[in-house]
């Protein structure tokens, strides 16, 4: 038991920030992002042994952030889905940082969080592809499809 | 020799992202190096991907709450628990449906049939009349397979003469018969 405890407070540690991020994303609210954070780690606690069979740690918890996201956005409906989110007015708004975010934002959600998952929390695509149960190749091609929308929005196609 | 321009586009758009392996990333390196259009269009990629990022990685950094321990060892030792209390369960439900079964079995006397075609003759203590009698207590009660209720059953239809169990085909039930 205190072996598992230590192993996830080291997961807590260096992956906790960026899961939080993530669920705040998800479901648009801190409170409720705090709250799946640490259930979370209940269920990462529960399939420990998993852990050794996953590509790696923070993918793993990821999937398990991301199940646990979904299920509790489609519970509730005050929760923003992060679409909404992304077109939050910003307090100085850049015109161009505006359009980007505008062009995010209208992103299908299953680019928007490819997208996400590479460039805000650092993930691999192998890692991507993990932590959303899918093949590499659609998790390039999602990819590719979310940035060729974003040069078009950008006006540079 | 080029790359046709889908597959030029899709390997700019790794390398914007950091999708591409070294030695392909170095490949690309030599490919574009003579190749002015192709260099501009990874310079444009590359705009659109930094635009993204920036944006995607926006807002505060994330204020993580303290390692919930607590919580978790009480979720762990709540699960071990119920796991207990589980398995103690089960094996109480197994227990009783044996003594079930087992009650059910021995609730009555089990009638001495040796199969179709046999008469079958139950002599009562004193051996002074023939007949189709239960040799079980009177204080027991018949079990749900047992054989008892029949024998009451017949019992009960018993006529003055002396009877016999006839079974005659297994495919139909024992009768009562006459004893000739």
């Amino acid at each position: 038991m205190d072996e598992s405890m230590n192993r996830l407070r080291g997961l807590y540690a260096e992956h906790g920030p960026a899961l939080l991020r993530y669920l705040r994303r998800l479901t648009g609210q801190a409170e409720s992002a705090e709250d799946l954070l640490q259930e979370t780690f209940v269920q990462a606690l529960k399939g420990l042994e998993r852990l050794d069979a996953a590509l790696s740690p923070k993918a793993w918890l990821f999937a398990i952030a991301r199940h646990l996201g979904i299920n509790a956005r489609q519970r509730r409906r005050d929760m923003l889905p992060l679409a909404e989110e992304m077109l939050r007015p910003q307090e100085r708004p850049d015109p161009r940082r505006e359009e980007v975010r505008e062009a995010i934002a209208a992103l299908p959600e299953k680019q928007r969080e490819a997208l996400q998952l590479r460039l805000a929390e650092g993930l691999s695509y192998e890692e991507i592809a993990q932590a959303l149960d899918i093949p590499v190749g659609t998790v390039r091609s999602r990819l590719h499809a979310a940035v060729k929308s974003l040069r078009e929005a950008m006006g540079q196609e | 020799m080029n790359i046709d321009p889908e597959t030029l586009e899709r390997l700019l758009t790794d390398r914007a992202l950091g999708g591409l392996p070294p030695d392909t990333e170095a490949l690309l390196a030599v490919y574009l190096a003579d190749r002015a259009d192709a260099r501009a269009l990874g310079e444009r990629i590359g705009e659109a991907v930094v635009g993204a990022k920036a944006v995607l990685a926006d807002g505060e950094p994330a204020r993580v709450p303290p390692f919930p321990a607590d919580v978790l060892r009480a979720r762990v030792t709540a699960r071990r628990r119920w796991a207990v209390v589980g398995k103690i369960t089960g094996l109480a439900a197994c227990v009783l449906i044996g003594v079930g079964l087992h009650a059910a079995w021995v609730g009555g006397p089990r009638p001495v049939v040796e199969g179709p075609g046999s008469t079958t003759w139950v002599h009562r203590p004193d051996n002074t009349d023939i007949s189709l009698r239960p040799v079980v207590a009177e204080t027991q009660r018949p079990g749900f397979w047992s054989g008892r209720q029949w024998y009451e059953r017949a019992e009960q239809n018993r006529s003055e003469r002396s009877q016999r169990v006839i079974w005659d085909s297994p495919i139909r039930r024992p009768r009562i018969g006459a004893a000739t």
